[in-house]
């Protein structure tokens, strides 16, 4: 989803581009609604996407969670605990939404849940698939590709000692489902869910609405299980307000997880205790306290005076941890976020940017080396194609346009697609409309302010004349969203772990998704529905190249860059291996000389 | 006094009426809602946003939504729950307003624990060396922005002190009310706020000694002064007994003019030390677009503002009784 801070610490600027088009130049015609204005996928293939892959409907069986846990254990050298008996303190920015995971949207909220609450399957921190975990032991697909039938952990109990049973797990969904409970997923839920049924105390059996590649990571990943007992006396629509999920009666948040609910302090802090009764093992931690921050910098320095064990890290922070090698320790790897800006597509609010030349033109203007060494200071890798660089089908090599910098290539396109300086005053135009229009981005981060200028400067050189206009967060998605007036606007994005892109291109996701650009193209969306019915991931694996080479020379957004993310830990911090996809587990840290 | 008293307050309660409801179009008619950003979320239908704007009464007309906040306030003293997270706002308010209560109860102590003597000792010894340090220190402390005065304590008693760790430079806290390691304690907790309270208290510290000064000089060049020193009245006696108990009534008509600047200044304050009150209460609604949250604060700030201002109004009658007798 689209993020407010993560990215506000690494965009940048720059311009230009270049790299000649290896693939064919699938251009709208200028002037034109984007109603087909992309090669098909035959046109543009590349090579791997010749191979024409079909669904696989293959019966599979998952290993078991015990498997999966040895298999990930082996994976990471994990120290054996000096102590059982410590307390780790991390923070958040920003206050928890609710304790109930049915009504939680974002962080800090959804991490705090999920150290209370098993989901119904687990996610491989090597990959970030999903596998066996959570409440399942292990699960199994049908031949029909819609059939998922979950077994359940016989070892499973509730913090409060009761067994967890498959009538749990289908309360749970029946609350999923409900529209009465104002949940933020039932929508998603019962698009992917037809119906589900218990088997035995152990077993449960869901069908899909039909054959989806993204069925377990959409519902396995955001159902968390929670106590029938506890809430099927309490009408949905006082969820929300129901002390078990504002955290007012601690008695009434009950969960499977690693750790207990223990306290509160709105705008303060959030406490948990251990779970003595997490199966296999209870955490090697006595309790975690997760403070509040309203700001950045104040938790960075929290951290710097020993108050918290670990942090987020800017770029321009990374010195000062590194200053103090003695105390701190630095982690960064690759994420799924990435800075974009998006163009006004809909021709009835701008003709600018109709032709695909023009909107090549821009990438190419910007030196994204420069931004990424310079303003991002290295902590960023310059995007070649939409995919992220943890993604499955991340392919840079097999973009057919590489977008170098290349201003002389940015102007020769300007100039074929009809814009030239003909009044002399430095901004290309044509059919008497100038290459000058309001920029639209994000206000807040000193960052951001930089990337925005070197574009400006960047786009400049080659006859773009923006005019940045930075705007309260809230106020930016109003402005390209509700009344999508803008003509360019600058965002960070993250996808989730499908990496399907189709919330963003599809022709359906405009004013609905993140389709701000009204950027349509009836093939992409043929292809999505592929790779959405293919649910072996090799398989799919070539579709999503292929996606992605029509989105990189369509060029309906510019991505700059794929970020990374930043962590200090303190040196106390042991077995907490932060990586794109969370380590092996909250209840394998522990923390030292408290 | 108490028909004055009673007079002010009923003034106040359309002036209240007036805050709520500019706060409330203002908030309502800017860009963005509680559900916006959830809006964006890709797992999130906009059937479910539809559902959930109707279960918070977000697809009514804002002016309607105004009147059924009004009465519930008014009638029920109920300002709803809040969009964020569910939990009344009373809940989270009463949470927050004690902490803001105590570090601006602490400012306003601090501020006049160190004004008072500074400008009384200014005047006294006017127009020589440590009068004009004076000076120029209070200038300073009123032109600083709050802000960049924090910071700047943070790097220097904070993170710098923790890197160092000098034993005459003991690191403090740099932001929150206690330490989560190790805290909790009276000790904790002060020293949680020592740098928030010299940043807030800096401004008026500034403001009051220069004003006091001021008032001192004037009072000190009076008739009944040198009345009283020709009674033969001890300095000590003539100035804090007749010159500074005139002069205190400036004084306590700017503590009450300082009060809502006080609060403001919390708002930033609050902020820049991770401080659990009102003003992170407060930035953190209006980001989020939490109107029954910002509305019931921005009505809280009214009330504490016109508050502030009735007691100074009061104690001015006290000190001097003239108001009253008027």
């Amino acid at each position: 989803m689209r993020r407010r801070s993560p990215w506000l610490g690494r965009l940048l600027a720059v311009l230009l581009l270049s790299g000649l088009m290896s693939g064919p130049l699938v251009a709208a015609q200028d002037g034109t609604p984007m109603a087909s204005p992309v090669a098909s996928p035959a046109e543009s293939a590349s090579p791997a996407a010749a191979a024409t892959p079909t669904a696989s409907c293959e019966p599979f069986t998952s290993e078991t969670s015990s498997q999966v846990r040895d298999e990930v254990n082996a994976a990471y050298p994990l120290e054996q605990p000096a102590t059982t008996d410590s307390s780790y303190v991390t923070s958040a920015t920003g206050d928890l939404q609710s304790i109930n995971p049915f009504i939680v949207e974002s962080d800090p909220s959804i991490t705090v849940v999920s150290y209370i609450f098993d989901a119904l399957v687990g996610g491989d921190p090597r990959t970030g698939q999903p596998t066996a975990g959570g409440v399942t032991d292990f699960y199994e697909i049908g031949a029909d590709c819609v059939t998922y039938t979950f077994h359940l952990k016989k070892d499973k109990v509730w913090s409060d000692g009761s067994d967890l049973t498959a009538d749990d797990v289908a309360f749970s969904f029946e609350s999923m489902a409900d529209e009465s409970l104002a949940s933020p997923y039932t929508g998603t839920f019962n698009d992917e869910v037809k119906d589900w049924t218990v088997i035995d105390p152990d077993t449960i059996q869901m069908t899909s609405n039909g054959v989806r590649a993204d069925f377990l990571t959409s519902v396995g990943f955001s159902t968390s299980i929670i106590k029938k007992s506890l809430w099927e006396n309490v009408p949905r629509t006082d969820w929300a307000t129901d002390p078990g999920s504002t955290g007012q009666d601690p008695s009434r948040v009950v969960g499977t997880g690693p750790f207990k609910f223990d306290s509160w302090a709105q705008g303060q802090e959030i406490k948990l205790t251990r779970n003595d009764l997490f199966t296999p093992q209870p955490a090697y931690l006595k309790d975690i306290t997760i403070r509040i921050f309203a700001d950045h910098e104040a938790e960075f320095n929290a951290f710097l005076t020993g108050d918290l064990d670990d942090v987020g890290v800017e770029s321009q922070q990374v010195t000062t941890i590194q200053d103090q090698p003695d105390q701190f320790k630095l982690i960064e790897y690759p994420d799924r976020t990435f800075t974009y800006y998006e163009f006004n597509l809909n021709p009835d609010t701008t003709v600018r940017f109709q032709d695909a030349r023009v909107r090549e033109a821009f990438m190419f203007a910007l030196d994204r080396d420069s931004i990424v060494n310079d303003i991002l200071l290295g902590h960023g890798v310059v995007a070649n194609g939409p995919q992220p660089v943890i993604s499955y089908a991340y392919a840079p090599d097999e973009m057919n346009t590489t977008y170098t910098y290349d201003p002389d290539k940015a102007k020769q396109l300007l100039a074929d697609a009809g814009w030239t300086d003909t009044n002399g005053d430095g901004t290309v135009d044509k059919d008497g409309v100038e290459m000058a229009f309001d920029f639209l981005y994000p206000s807040g981060s000193a960052e951001s302010d930089t990337l925005v200028a070197y574009m400006q400067d960047a786009w400049k050189a080659v006859g773009i004349a923006i005019t940045p206009k930075a705007l309260e967060f809230s106020a930016l998605i109003e402005a390209t969203t509700t009344t999508p007036t803008f003509e360019m606007a600058l965002y960070g994005f993250s996808w989730d772990s499908t990496f399907f892109q189709d919330s963003m291109f599809g022709c359906e996701q405009y004013q609905v998704g993140f389709n701000d650009m009204k950027y349509c193209n009836p093939e992409l969306d043929a292809l999505f529905d592929q790779i959405s019915a293919t649910v072996d991931q090799q398989a799919r694996i070539p579709l999503m190249i292929q996606y992605s080479n029509i989105v990189n020379d369509e060029q309906p957004i510019g991505v700059i860059d794929f970020s990374t993310t930043i962590r200090a830990e303190n040196l106390r911090l042991h077995n907490s291996f932060p990586g794109p996809w969370g380590g092996p587990g909250i209840e394998y840290v522990w923390v030292s000389d408290q | 006094m108490a028909r004055y008293a009673v007079r002010r307050i009923l003034i106040s309660i359309p002036l209240l009426l007036g805050v709520s409801f500019i706060a409330f179009a203002l908030m309502n008619l800017i860009p963005g809602s509680p559900l916006t950003q959830i809006s964006r979320n890709p797992k999130v239908k906009p059937a479910d946003v539809a559902r959930m704007e109707h279960a918070y009464g977000l697809d009514k007309p804002w002016p309607q939504r105004y009147l059924e906040w009004l009465e519930r306030a008014v009638i029920h003293l109920d300002f709803g729950p809040s969009f964020y997270n569910r939990l009344p706002v009373t809940d989270r308010i009463w949470a927050a307003l004690p902490n803001t209560l105590i570090l601006t109860g602490s400012a306003l102590l601090f501020s006049l624990v160190v004004s008072i003597p500074l400008g009384v000792y200014s005047a006294v010894h006017h127009r020589r060396l440590l009068d004009r340090v004076i000076n120029i220190v209070a200038v300073a402390l009123y032109s600083i922005p709050l802000f960049w005065l924090g910071i700047l304590l943070i790097i220097l008693f904070s993170v710098q002190a923790s890197k160092w760790q000098l034993a005459w430079l003991p690191a403090l806290p740099s932001g929150g009310i206690a330490s989560a390691r190790h805290g909790g304690g009276f000790v904790d907790r002060f020293k949680h706020l020592i740098m928030p309270t010299i940043t807030l208290a800096s401004f008026q510290i500034g403001v009051w000694t220069a004003y006091i000064r001021s008032s001192m000089l004037e009072a000190l060049g009076q008739d009944y002064v040198r009345t009283a020193r020709s009674k033969g009245l001890r300095e000590v006696w003539v100035i804090y007994r007749h010159a500074f108990r005139n002069a205190l009534l400036t004084l306590i008509t700017l503590i009450g003019l300082a009060i809502p600047g006080l609060f403001g200044g919390a708002l930033l304050i609050e902020y820049v030390f991770a401080w659990p009150g009102m003003g992170s209460l407060t930035i953190e609604a209006v980001s989020r677009r939490d109107y029954t949250m910002v509305q019931a604060t921005t009505i809280l700030f009214a009330v504490l503002t016109i508050g502030g201002n009735l007691i100074s109004d009061l104690l001015y009658g006290l000190v001097d009784p003239r108001v009253r007798t008027s």
